[in-house]
């Protein structure tokens, strides 16, 4: 468990997931609008192979947010209505490609850009949004991204757990976020508790693998 | 004062899908009386201002045509609307859908509705011009402008659209309005269950919406983007006419939103809801005739596209989103200073700050802030409040997903709010010692400011804004010190307060249905206004207005009695004034407020007042000796013998009229007052004579209202058909000469006689008269006023004319016609 929790909160400098990650939105008169996150990566990057089982791209269909376009939504209202550095804070630990790659597969997801469709609050401030952005992740590419977790059930927000950081060669990291920091209790709880999840859950894979395995033997 | 007749219509669209032309305008006494009864035709306007946006943002991002993407999209939202709408208030109507109670069973009922059947009994109409629907609402009288209004919406009838799929256009209209108009076919069980029937609805709307099932709907590409928006945030629900969607009942849901009114206002100052539930009843009694101009002159100017109804669905989004800014404000507050300080911690350096002579003013702003927020009965303006938010704060609780949920922000409250009053106690104390700090009004926070100044006798109050202050340095930059952390945290809970009783219409978690245009709305609900019985009436409204001004407690906001006046002595409210014995604030000279209160109290001023002062045990040190006002109470008089009708204690309950009988008020009075606890005395800085001026002005109006027979419920019933035909024959105006008849329902002729020959005859015969003539009694004594005598009639599309006879003199007061069977015959007979 501890080393798990190494690998989820090493060092800012190293662990690049990704050569480049972005989202994209289409709309299409038969089947409506789809956004989907593209991840692509080099050879010594894993992300897209655990992600997808493809070595080199990676295509994650995102979930629409239900009821989220609305004043009442704490997590847009914070990021477009008025958006201000306060409300957010990195805690500068990434996130591994271990945790974000059963983040993916695993759960309803969806990206916050600076420029989301969703934003009727601001459109016009996508530049001041932007800099918030750059600022959380401390760098300067106007390409980051928040990405939410959508309840499997409800299809509404359920947090916000992490900020995805690309930096000027359009390099991918995911940083843990803090949303509300002044009062947050959650610190990297998000990315711990889905830790231990995919450590159990590969615990039971790996039963069930060496169950079959003893069954198929002769 | 006059009272205003505001003639309505009732059940305007309702009358389309009946087949006669008959419309029932009534007064707004008759209005008031509809109100209990649940609405049968409703308008259901639409808000797609943000989803505009939000599809002019996809269209440009995945290289659309702007125009036609966002027409397209609200058009599928339009079309979902209608086809649910139409499909639940039918399903409902014809019990394929039960009536929704407590049970949140919207889901599974709506997931096994047929929808194979038919829609019977419901009618959809895309309205274009609302507002000739709703300016009728403000005829003060039935006149030849507004005979020429109902004429035109007459004529626009005949071209008013449906809601079928091929109806609704692909266009840019954010503002859309649905008429929605049902038959009951059990008109007694309709009016016990009509309110049922409409929440239900709203129950349902909002589960089929994220569930739609239509197989037309749920394969549409903008199917997923109709979601994103919550539904009921786009949607306001109105009653057309009198009739209502909500049982008008005196709680602040309801009372909230008839408050919406509020932003028909174009003042921005005014975009401000009452902070607790004493004001908001107190605003009920207010007669506000320039609220009530506002919408309507609004409403008349704005005639185009439903222009009107653009503006405050704009107003109410701002507004909207203003409130939920302030509940997240407050969470924010209160989560980060809990998170960076315990109680213990901000108590103590409250008590350092307090003691600190250089935070001398900043503290007696604490203290008064706080002060009028806990008062104790009698002075309490907000401890009902404060009492129900422990109770009701599950509302907002949705919303808050980080930090404190509102029930631990009251509890918060809760826990340094004694504190807060134990320091100020003392701090009390040293300032009896030292010298009283200057208070500055601009100091004080805006919540405050804009509290008291609802009661100022001023209209000079300048802004609302808060000085800023010095640097914010203490718990991560919130505020600058303990006590600003305090004051705020005081102004949040103000905040909360007022959010918890306007939940309802701005957080929107359901569909909001707002009794907007009828301006007794909320005085019928509260019991303030009876329309059956105009002098039952008027007592009731006096005994409302005084009862709740006792109830509300005014009495915290001070008039000062000087203690050297000697007790129980009868003496005129006017004398007290002059003889300085009765203080008010300190900002005001004398003069001012004298001057207002004679406005005010007319001569009510010179009418004697016995004056009643009581003990009340205060732990304070005497230092002071004033008195503060604790309520005033009328005495009224039947002939020579004097009854009181009022209870001195200042509790509504025991405030009874005695006498049934009472033809007039005399408009003597008891003023009361008790000692003042100290700080309350040390209150230089204003005095809301606002109380007193209403309590006065309530004398006067029963005294008007008193002769006035009009407050009684009229209905008059007016044929559309005859005044369309009026409008088209003279050249699309309804002249002069046309009102009296056309008001009585009859059609417009060359006079009064002619036009009820024409009713009887058409009546009677069910034949149109294409031309008549009236004949007179040989004038004899050439009194130029003989009678007519006979009428001779021809029928459209016959050659034949009829002669019967009548009576009918010149000025129409006698009137006498009497068929014979056999003409009548004979008449049917020769135009079949």
């Amino acid at each position: 468990m501890k080393i798990l929790i190494l690998i989820i909160l090493s060092c800012l400098s190293q662990n690049l997931l990704a050569s480049k990650m972005y989202s994209s939105v289409h709309f299409n008169s038969e089947t409506g609008i789809s956004k989907n996150l593209i991840i692509e990566c080099n050879q010594d990057e894993s992300l897209c192979q655990k992600t997808c089982d493809n070595k080199l791209k990676c295509i994650v269909a995102e979930s629409l947010c239900m009821d989220c376009a609305s004043e009442k939504s704490h997590e847009m209202n914070s990021i477009y209505a008025h958006p201000a550095d306060e409300y957010f804070q990195s805690t500068k630990t990434n996130v591994s490609d271990d945790i974000f790659s059963y983040f993916l597969r695993n759960k309803k997801i969806m990206t916050i850009s600076n420029d989301l469709f969703i934003n009727y609050y601001s459109p016009e401030l996508s530049t001041e949004i932007s800099v918030i952005f750059n600022n959380i992740c401390g760098n300067n590419s106007n390409n980051n991204m928040m990405v939410a977790e959508i309840n499997e059930n409800s299809n509404n927000i359920e947090s916000l757990p992490g900020i995805i950081c690309i930096d000027s060669d359009k390099n991918a990291q995911i940083q843990a976020l803090i949303f509300n920091p002044k009062y947050s209790l959650q610190k990297n709880e998000f990315w711990q508790a889905l830790s231990s999840e995919s450590e159990v859950a590969l615990k039971r894979m790996g039963l069930r693998l060496r169950l079959s395995n003893k069954l198929s033997l002769p | 004062m006059l009272l205003l007749i505001v003639w309505t219509i009732s059940s305007v669209a309702l009358s389309q899908t009946e087949s006669n032309s008959w419309l029932t305008i009534s007064n707004s006494a008759q209005c008031s009386a509809e109100m209990a009864k649940p609405a049968e035709s409703i308008f259901i306007s639409g808000n797609y201002r943000n989803l505009g946006i939000l599809l002019n943002n996809l269209a440009k991002q995945t290289s659309q045509d702007q125009t036609s993407f966002i027409g397209e999209g609200l058009r599928y939202n339009k079309i979902k609307l209608a086809q649910l709408s139409q499909i639940i208030l039918s399903g409902l109507l014809n019990q394929k859908l039960p009536y929704l109670n407590e049970d949140n069973l919207a889901k599974s009922n709506w997931d096994q509705l047929d929808f194979s059947k038919e829609i019977k009994n419901v009618e959809c109409l895309q309205v274009s011009e609302v507002n000739t629907y709703y300016s009728n609402l403000f005829l003060r009288e039935v006149n030849a402008d507004k005979l020429t209004q109902i004429a035109k919406l007459n004529l626009n009838r005949k071209n008013q659209i449906n809601c079928d799929d091929n109806n609704i256009k692909n266009n840019l209209d954010l503002y859309p309005i649905f008429n929605f108009n049902i038959k009951s076919s059990e008109p007694q069980k309709w009016q016990k269950d009509g309110f049922v029937f409409w929440n239900s609805f709203k129950k349902y709307l909002s589960s089929a919406w994220r569930n739609p099932r239509l197989k037309n709907l749920l394969d549409s590409p903008y199917h997923k983007i109709s979601l994103l928006i919550p539904v009921e945030e786009q949607l306001l629900i109105l009653s057309n006419g009198c009739r209502s969607i909500e049982k008008p009942e005196c709680q602040s849901d309801y009372l909230s939103s008839a408050e919406l009114r509020t932003l028909f206002t174009t003042d921005r100052k005014k975009l401000e809801m009452t902070g607790s539930t004493l004001e908001m009843k107190d605003q009920i009694l207010k007669n506000d005739t320039e609220m009530e101009d506002n919408i309507s002159s609004q409403i008349t100017k704005k005639s185009d596209n439903n222009q009107w109804i653009k503006d405050f669905q704009k107003s109410y989004l701002g507004f909207t989103s203003n409130n939920i800014d302030k509940l997240f404000s407050a969470n924010q507050l209160y989560s980060s200073v809990l998170s960076q300080k315990s109680y213990q911690l901000l108590n103590q350096d409250l008590e350092f700050e307090i003691n600190d002579l250089k935070n001398s003013e900043s503290a007696f702003y604490l203290c008064m802030e706080h002060r009028i927020l806990t008062q104790s009965e009698p002075y309490s303006l907000f401890k009902t409040d404060i009492e129900n938010m422990q109770s009701n704060y599950q509302q907002i609780d949705g919303v808050l997903k980080y930090g404190l949920k509102a029930n631990e922000i009251i509890k918060a409250f809760n826990e340094i709010s004694p504190k807060i009053t134990k320091l100020c106690n003392q701090y009390d104390s040293q300032i009896a010692k030292n010298k009283k700090p200057t208070d500055n009004w601009t100091n004080y926070r805006p919540w405050y400011k804009r509290f008291i100044s609802r009661y100022k006798l001023t209209s000079e109050m300048e802004t609302f804004k808060q000085n800023s202050g010095s640097d914010s340095t203490y718990v991560l930059g919130l505020c600058a010190n303990s006590i600003d952390c305090h004051r705020k945290m005081i102004e949040s809970f103000t905040d909360l307060n007022k959010l918890l009783l306007h939940s309802k219409i701005f957080l929107k978690t359901q569909f909001v249905s707002a009794p907007l245009f009828n301006e007794n709305a909320e005085k019928f609900a509260c019991g303030v206004y009876d329309p059956w019985e105009s002098s039952r009436l008027n007592k009731k409204k006096l005994t409302a207005d005084i009862a709740s001004s006792l109830l509300f407690g005014w009495s915290a906001l001070p008039i000062y009695l000087d203690v050297n006046y000697s007790k129980k002595e009868l003496v005129s409210f006017n004398k007290l004034v002059e003889n300085g014995h009765v203080q008010f604030d300190l900002e005001f000279s004398k003069n001012e407020v004298r001057k207002s209160l004679a406005v005010n109290f007319g001569n009510l001023l010179g009418a004697p007042c016995a004056i009643q002062i009581s003990e009340v045990e205060t732990n304070l040190s005497e230092v002071n000796n004033r008195y503060v006002f604790k309520g005033i109470s009328a005495n009224a008089c039947k002939g020579s013998s004097k009854k009181i009708t009022t209870s001195l204690d200042g509790s509504a309950d025991s405030f009874q009229r005695n006498d049934k009988n009472n033809k007039q008020i005399c408009g003597q009075c008891s003023i009361n007052f008790e000692k003042a606890p100290l700080l309350l005395g040390a209150l230089g800085s204003f005095t809301p004579v606002g109380f007193v001026i209403r309590l006065a002005s309530s004398l006067i109006r029963f005294n008007n209202f008193r002769n006035d027979q009009i407050a009684n419920p009229t209905e008059f019933n007016l044929n559309t058909d005859y005044i369309v035909d009026a409008y088209v024959k003279n050249n699309n105006r309804i002249p002069e000469n046309c009102v009296p008849m056309l008001s009585r329902g009859l059609s417009c002729r060359s006079n009064m006689c002619e036009s009820l020959v024409v009713k009887e005859y058409e009546q009677t015969t069910g034949l149109k008269v294409d031309q008549i003539h009236l004949v007179e009694e040989p004038d004899y004594l050439n009194t130029k006023q003989s009678n007519y005598k006979s009428a001779e009639i021809k029928n459209k599309n016959s050659d034949h004319v009829y002669k019967v006879p009548i009576t009918c003199d010149k000025q129409a007061n006698f009137f006498n016609m009497t068929m014979d069977k056999k003409l009548i015959q004979q008449i049917k007979m020769d135009n079949k």
